[in-house]
């Protein structure tokens, strides 16, 4: 159900009509980004690799893994060289247990020159790894 | 009369048992999941966002190769209008294994090879644009029948009508066998003056193509008869319908039968069943009565004759008023060209699917369940790839008559497999060098050989002098061996990237043997051949045998700065209901350093600007950053290139199937075709490498020494901290270098 609840929030989102579109019922209504409080980075983007991101993240935060994956697949596709896609991919192995890979995939965003706010969460999230 | 009486009993009773065999044999196949749906297999989806670098005119040729129809305004799904630079497109809704993709109208527009704008069609902000992907082959079972899957509620509005005018008027009031239907025929064909309608009802048509074998017999036309009853005993007209929309055979693509009107729809239109015009469905209705005879791509005259025919009998009928069938009687038949068929247009890709797909799954359940496989291919690429071999081996073919190639494209950050290439001739299906053909490799390995001595830091760096001079060796056979350089001289001491960069057989063969020949090996496995390879000296100029595919999976490592990942054909699978069966995630594992790679990579940047691989700037933009290495093996046998630039990675080999010598190196040969592929497709440069255990040092490469920048010959290069010679070359200007020694002494006190 959340699954669907986020498709349908992306595609009002993608339609640039979050206020304007359809009347939807108020539980659905729950999930779309104004009301929520979970905090993306792209919150707002209106850029391709952005607005993957932004779904990407907050499917990551809502526990979502298939679904984050798939965003951040697309999101690879655009950008292979973004190391936060590869940050966020980490995080997301974390979730799912497997931390050799989680810890490889961390490597590789250090590798790809991140900027010095997610290198300081990069640096924290290998530490955390041991 | 008791005798006849108890013999036609007999023949009554012989005759009920026989039914009623024949009834298990029509229900249980019925019943039962009624055909084998070889798995699909779709290319990457073409996605559309600003900043996406994309020439218009290949995105109008892959909206045609996807059936998209251009119109003046598109107004439905499956269409698209062009005016110059700007573009309306009406996306098709798609169900991705991540989810649904609705149907959007977007507008893209375009300043050169770049979309600079993409909205919805009223203005409204759209970050990205998704299209369906082009389906690109199917895993076919043994008997090579193929179908996609309909519902008679995805039908086109007049399929159903126009099939049961043409084929069977009494469709919906037989009970599967129809006398008048025979005479109706006769009268009709004869006011015709040619065979218009069949005499059997679509349930005896069904029955002959689900149950029994195309034999003239009359024990087949009994059991024809008996079963058509059976059928209609037990299923509702729209079971049997249904059931004829997908069975009936409409064509012929070599091996392939083309069964039933949704996949006839793609193979012939490259639509979806539902987008069809009333010509294109009455072509189809057409060309039941005989795919051969009527096939519209060999005799599109006749094929239009017979559309044309059954469009008139819509009208006669009153089905379709008769403006609406004039008006499609002028159309053409607008089938795709035999080249546009995407299916199984790409066979060598498709073999690199199915070899991962194996790993994961049985035969059986590639060739009947209805999987479908999403891949990495990108349509666009794999063509322009295929066309690179095709177009330069031919011309090349003059002074090598047998010439065949391979090439193997990647995405050169993730590893994601773009476009494979198994031979000269786009769509041949048969032998795949860039999986199967075994060549020797030559100098391909030399990366493996310069990275293991660059991974010690102490003893290599790039301007480290190494022997290029005569070496003799024990083989590991019993015998010597004794490399020699290409144009037969040894040039002396020479710094270690001139040496790759100019591929000297005897300055590799002296570090190789330096380093340890087990040594060299193993980086060679720590970069991704997983084979294990005899080490023997000669192993160290390529006297090994990979494939295309295995040297993709080295050179990936080099490319990916480091990180060795798999090669990815497959990104999902799902099941016949949509559900995801597995995702192949990518998975990335750290084998080298990036400092002692960003070195390779350096020089094998100088490969291009100043070596064997200069050639590629010839119809390369000099801006562009490129890395590769050229391989000819002994007398030419083998040509091969593999370089990436920051997006992509690509190994070309030419060579001839009997391994007779060629008249080609790398660089005459496999090389032209890359940069042919590389030409015509946006790439990027390649990036230097992040790493803070670099520095970059003016220095003099000949001498191995410092030097001022101003000094001639003097370059900066990359070097591991600490690893960068001390001494000044004597073109340094003495008050420099006295200053020079003054803070180098400072550093080295704070040190």
């Amino acid at each position: 159900m959340k699954r669907i609840i986020v498709t349908v929030g992306f595609s009002l989102f993608l339609a640039g009509c979050a206020g304007t579109g359809p009347q939807f019922a108020p539980e659905e209504r729950a999930v779309t980004p104004e009301d929520t409080a979970i905090s993306s980075p792209y919150e707002g983007r209106q850029d391709a690799l952005g607005a993957l991101m932004d779904q990407a993240v907050k499917a990551l935060d809502s526990g979502e893994l298939a679904t984050a994956s798939s965003w951040l697949s697309r999101a690879m596709r655009i950008e292979p060289t973004d190391p936060a896609i590869y940050y966020y991919l980490a995080k997301l192995r974390m979730e799912q247990g497997n931390l050799i890979e989680a810890k490889e995939l961390a490597g590789r965003a250090m590798s790809l020159g991140p900027e010095q706010e997610l290198r300081l969460k990069l640096i924290d999230f290998l530490g955390r790894l041991g | 009369m008791s005798f006849l009486f108890k013999l036609g009993l007999c023949g009554l009773a012989l005759l009920l048992t026989y039914s009623a065999y024949l009834d298990s044999v029509v229900t249980q196949k019925f019943e039962r999941k009624k055909w084998a749906i070889p798995a699909q297999v779709y290319a990457r989806p073409l996605e559309l966002y600003e900043g996406r670098l994309l020439n218009p005119k290949e995105l109008q040729a892959q909206l045609k190769r996807q059936g998209y129809q251009a119109v003046r305004a598109a107004s439905r799904a499956g269409t698209f209008s062009r005016s110059g630079n700007t573009f309306v497109i009406y996306s098709r809704a798609f169900h991705f294994p991540d989810g649904a993709e609705v149907s959007r109208k977007a507008k893209v527009i375009f300043v050169g090879n770049e979309v600079i704008s993409l909205t919805n069609a009223d203005n409204t902000a759209l970050p990205l644009l998704r299209l369906d992907p082009q389906p690109v082959g199917g895993i076919y079972p043994a008997t090579y029948e193929d179908r996609v899957l309909i519902r008679t509620s995805q039908a086109p509005k007049y399929l159903t009508k126009a099939l049961t005018a043409i084929e069977d008027q009494r469709f919906y009031e037989h009970w599967g066998l129809s006398p008048t239907s025979i005479a109706r025929a006769f009268i009709v064909n004869v006011m015709a003056g040619g065979v218009v309608q069949g005499g059997s009802t679509l349930t005896q048509q069904l029955v002959k193509n689900f149950y029994l074998t195309n034999e003239r017999t009359l024990t087949r036309k009994v059991n024809e008869a008996i079963m058509s009853v059976l059928l209609e005993v037990h299923y509702s007209k729209d079971e049997i319908l249904e059931a004829y929309l997908n069975e009936v055979y409409l064509g012929q693509h070599g091996r392939r039968a083309i069964h039933g009107f949704g996949l006839a729809s793609q193979f012939y239109f490259a639509q979806p069943l539902k987008e069809l015009s009333l010509a294109k469905t009455a072509l189809l209705v057409g060309i039941v009565k005989g795919p051969s005879y009527y096939n519209p791509r060999r005799f599109p005259e006749r094929a239009l004759e017979r559309r044309n025919l059954v469009l008139d009998v819509l009208a006669a009928e009153g089905i379709v008023s008769q403006i609406e069938v004039d008006r499609s009687k002028k159309l053409p038949l607008g089938i795709v060209s035999r080249e546009q068929i995407n299916t199984s247009a790409f066979p060598a890709y498709i073999d690199m699917v199915k070899k991962q797909l194996r790993e994961d799954y049985d035969n059986k359940d590639l060739t009947s369940e209805g999987l479908r496989i999403f891949t990495n291919m990108d349509p666009i690429i794999q063509r322009y790839a295929q066309k690179s071999m095709t177009d330069t081996v031919s011309a090349l073919e003059k002074n090598n008559p047998d010439l065949q190639g391979a090439m193997v494209v990647t995405s050169a950050q993730t590893g994601d497999l773009l476009a494979v290439v198994g031979d000269k001739r786009p769509g041949y299906v048969g032998f795949n060098r860039a999986i199967e053909a075994q060549r020797q490799v030559g100098s391909l390995l030399k990366p493996a050989i310069y990275l293991t001595a660059l991974e010690q830091p102490a003893r290599f760096t790039l301007t480290t002098q190494v022997k290029d001079s005569a070496i003799k060796v024990k083989d590991g056979k019993g015998g010597f061996w004794e490399p020699q350089n290409y144009d037969g001289k040894s040039r002396g001491d020479v710094p270690l990237q001139k040496a790759l960069t100019h591929s000297y057989n005897q300055a590799a063969t002296q570090t190789g043997m330096a380093l340890g020949v087990p040594n060299v090996l193993d980086t060679v496995h720590r970069l991704g051949i997983s084979k294990s390879l005899p080490e023997y000296p000669s192993v160290l100029l390529g006297a090994v045998s990979l494939s295309p595919m295995e040297i993709a999976a080295m050179y990936q490592t080099i490319a990916s700065g480091g990180y060795r990942m798999p090669i990815r054909a497959i990104e999902a699978v799902v099941d016949a209901q949509g559900q995801p069966l597995k995702r192949y995630n990518i998975s990335v594992k750290k084998a080298f350093d990036a400092a002692p790679v960003e070195l390779l990579r350096s020089a094998m940047g100088q490969v291009m600007r100043e070596g064997t691989g200069r050639r590629a700037y010839w119809s390369i933009d000099k801006k562009i950053q490129l890395a590769g290495k050229t391989g000819t093996t002994n007398d030419s046998r083998d040509s091969w290139f593999a370089g990436f630039t920051g997006n992509l990675l690509a190994v070309t080999w030419l060579g001839n199937d009997d391994n007779s010598p060629t008249s080609l190196t790398g660089s005459s040969g496999a090389l032209r075709v890359w940069s042919k592929l590389m030409q015509q497709i946006p790439i990027s440069s390649v990036k230097s490498l992040n790493s803070d255990k670099l520095e970059y040092v003016w220095v003099k490469p000949a001498t191995h020494k410092l030097a001022d920048k101003t000094c001639e010959g003097a370059v900066q290069v990359p070097y591991i901290i600490g690893s960068a010679p001390r001494e000044y070359d004597e073109c340094t200007s003495p008050a420099r270098a006295k200053a020079r020694n003054f803070f180098e002494s400072i550093r080295t006190w704070f040190e």
